[in-house]
């Protein structure tokens, strides 16, 4: 399992019943899952909590068979670093570094992304990442122009490229094509499915958008999953 | 890749960052300028006497005695009588002496009645004989060598006549129209009150009180002698051995024919010190308060900036960077921002000091450091360095703070 998820709580401070309550949930390895949902109905803080950011303190969390939740912040950090992609809605990047440098975060982070990418050195660093944005449709003068300056899709692509640099095991996406019109969300949900196909990622994306279900092994609506004493907000 | 993203994310705030920079660089200009100033100055007063064992003088205050003798800084007291003076110069402990005799100035600078010793004997710096600039040490009574500063700011030549005016500053009262002097020298610079001096003889000095005239050859009064001044305010005592200081001091403090004081240079500048610690350390404490107040300055800059930038940090968060990254991004921004803050001020000071040097000079022969940064400066410098590093701490744990609140995602 590349991701599970056991007995899992959480509630924000000063919250008498728990915002998130999640028994059991599982993900293969390069199993695509889509998990839909309203927006504000917790599925952010999940995946807060999936990638280590907000620490759970009930339940537990493993990644590549991990006791995730259990390590120390730092260790989860690095873990992070090692073996989740992450894609957000919106303000993927660092505005003022090139495509290629956004990228290269990654493995300035983690040694085991450089290696799995065969980069070693900064040079093929930088090109292993132009490959991945070129394979995601960006070409070498756009990719080196600082990120500000790329349209809204090319910038979701360019962060969909930082989170599959070095093939890490779980890509998390947090509504990344909500802002998109609907043919550069096709276009994006395209390449990023063949790109995590490619790396043998496993893909959990969250959004609000139950239309592109088809493109996943799975779809799961958040309520069904969050069996805890939710209200929607 | 820390310095990259630190760099490319400050040119993004440029405005703030160079005002940054140049609180700390002002703040730095003043700890270290007034450090500076003040040790140049121990230096300069320590470099005036440092050839000098005694000096002998009429009962007074010790402090009032240096002040006067060395740095023409006070009022002279009584003189000693030539008779003392004579004992003085024969004493078997004394290697060299140096007569003074003050209370005549030419233009606001003060003249001093002296003899052969004075260019022989006299040493400022470590171990610095004077040395003239042009033209040569006087011989005649008629004739005056004058300090470098003396000869730049009122613009003497050699051959130019000057007239000597009786008391000590100020626009002259009396002046001693019918003596004119001849400049037959001036002093190469050295950095000590003796720039600012106008040298005569003590035969000079006698003249110009006794009414006679020594240009028109007329004898002197009976029972003056032309050569030689009843007294003198002061004289300066080489000795020996050093280590007959104390004695010799003991001595002459008990010497029956007047009553003498001999004080010992260093150590009445050390007590001087003593007296304006006090001031000095006002001084410091004000340029400690405006280095707080540049490092308050960065810290809440950078706080300030922190709530646009919190997207920023969940990327660096989401790929993979821990409380050490964004500490590193935070603290290294203001660590940079101090260090080159830093060195912005020290080249600051250094033009500074390099286009002052002419000027601290000729006006209060002072002499400015050359230096760059000192190897004494270099804990001031890693205080400054540390203090910003630290201050770089607030900000940085804020901003992991902010991360794990904001979870995955900030809130707009």
């Amino acid at each position: 399992m590349v991701l599970e998820l056991d007995n899992l709580r959480y509630q924000h401070p000063g919250q008498a019943r728990p915002f998130i309550h999640i028994d059991h949930f599982a993900l293969q390895p390069g199993e695509r899952v889509l998990l839909h949902g309203p927006s504000g109905c917790g599925k952010s803080t999940l995946l807060s909590l999936v990638t280590g950011i907000r620490p759970a303190r009930q339940g537990h969390i493993r990644v590549a068979g991990k006791p995730f939740s259990s390590l120390s912040q730092r260790r989860r950090d690095a873990f992070r670093a090692d073996h989740i992609g992450v894609i957000f809605q919106a303000f993927n990047l660092l505005p003022y570094l090139s495509g290629v440098e956004n990228v290269c975060l990654s493995a300035g982070f983690s040694r085991r992304r450089c290696e799995r990418a065969g980069a070693s050195n900064h040079r093929q660093r930088r090109d292993a990442a132009q490959d991945l944005l070129n394979r995601l449709g960006l070409d070498a003068a756009t990719s080196v122009l600082p990120a500000w300056q790329l349209s809204f899709g090319q910038q979701q692509r360019v962060a969909a490229a930082r989170a599959l640099f070095g093939k890490p095991g779980l890509i998390i996406a947090d509504e990344p094509t909500s802002a998109l019109d609907t043919d550069s969300r096709d276009t994006l949900l395209t390449l990023l499915c063949e790109q995590c196909e490619d790396a043998g990622s496993a893909l959990l994306m969250v959004s609000h958008d139950s239309q592109v279900a088809d493109r996943f092994h799975r779809s799961v609506a958040f309520s069904a999953l969050n069996g805890g004493g939710h209200h929607a907000a | 890749m820390l310095p990259r993203i630190i760099l490319a994310s400050l040119r993004t705030r440029k405005t703030s960052a160079t005002l940054i920079v140049v609180a700390i660089a002002l703040s730095l200009v003043m700890i270290v300028g007034i450090e500076r100033l003040r040790h140049q100055v121990r230096a300069n007063f320590a470099s005036t006497v440092s050839g000098i064992d005694l000096i002998v003088s009429a009962r007074g205050g010790p402090m009032n005695i240096l002040l006067y003798s060395v740095f023409r800084l006070s009022d002279p007291t009584a003189g000693i009588r030539w008779q003392t003076v004579q004992h003085l110069a024969d004493h078997p402990d004394v290697k060299w002496w140096i007569p003074i005799a003050l209370g005549d100035s030419h233009r606001g600078f003060p003249v001093v009645a002296t003899n052969d010793s004075y260019l022989a004997h006299y040493r400022y710096g470590r171990d610095r004989a004077l040395s003239l600039a042009s033209g040569e040490w006087f011989a005649g009574a008629d004739q005056v060598v004058l300090g470098s500063a003396v000869a730049q700011r009122l613009g003497y030549r050699l051959g130019d006549d000057i007239v000597l005016a009786h008391g000590a500053s100020g626009p002259a009262i009396i002046e001693h129209d019918n003596h004119p002097f001849t400049v037959v020298g001036v002093l190469a610079a050295t950095g000590t009150p003796v720039d600012q001096s106008v040298h005569i003889s003590l035969a000079g000095m006698a003249a110009i009180h006794s009414g006679g005239q020594f240009r028109s050859g007329l004898p002197p009064l009976p029972g003056q002698r032309a050569d030689t001044p009843d007294s003198v305010n002061a004289v300066m005592l080489g000795l020996q051995r050093r280590t007959a200081v104390l004695s010799l001091q003991r001595e002459l403090s008990r010497y029956k024919a007047e009553p003498l004081s001999a004080i010992i240079p260093g150590v009445q500048l050390q007590r001087l010190w003593r007296m304006t610690a006090v001031g000095e350390n006002a001084l410091r404490a004000t340029s400690l308060a405006v280095l707080l107040v540049a490092l308050l300055v960065l810290v809440s800059t950078i706080l300030a900036a922190l709530e646009g930038r919190r997207h920023e940090l969940a990327v660096l968060r989401a790929a993979g960077a821990g409380r050490l990254a964004v500490y590193g991004v935070i603290v290294g921004e203001s660590l940079f921002l101090t260090l080159i803050g830093s060195l912005l001020g020290l080249t600051l000071l250094f033009v500074a000091q390099w286009a002052l040097a002419p000027l601290a000079l000729a006006e209060w022969s002072l002499r400015l450091p050359d230096s760059f940064l000192s190897l004494r400066e270099l804990p001031t410098l890693a205080a400054i360095l540390l203090a910003g590093s630290l201050a770089g701490m607030i900000p940085a744990e804020k901003a992991f703070r902010n991360s794990l609140a904001d979870g995955l995602t900030p809130r707009n």
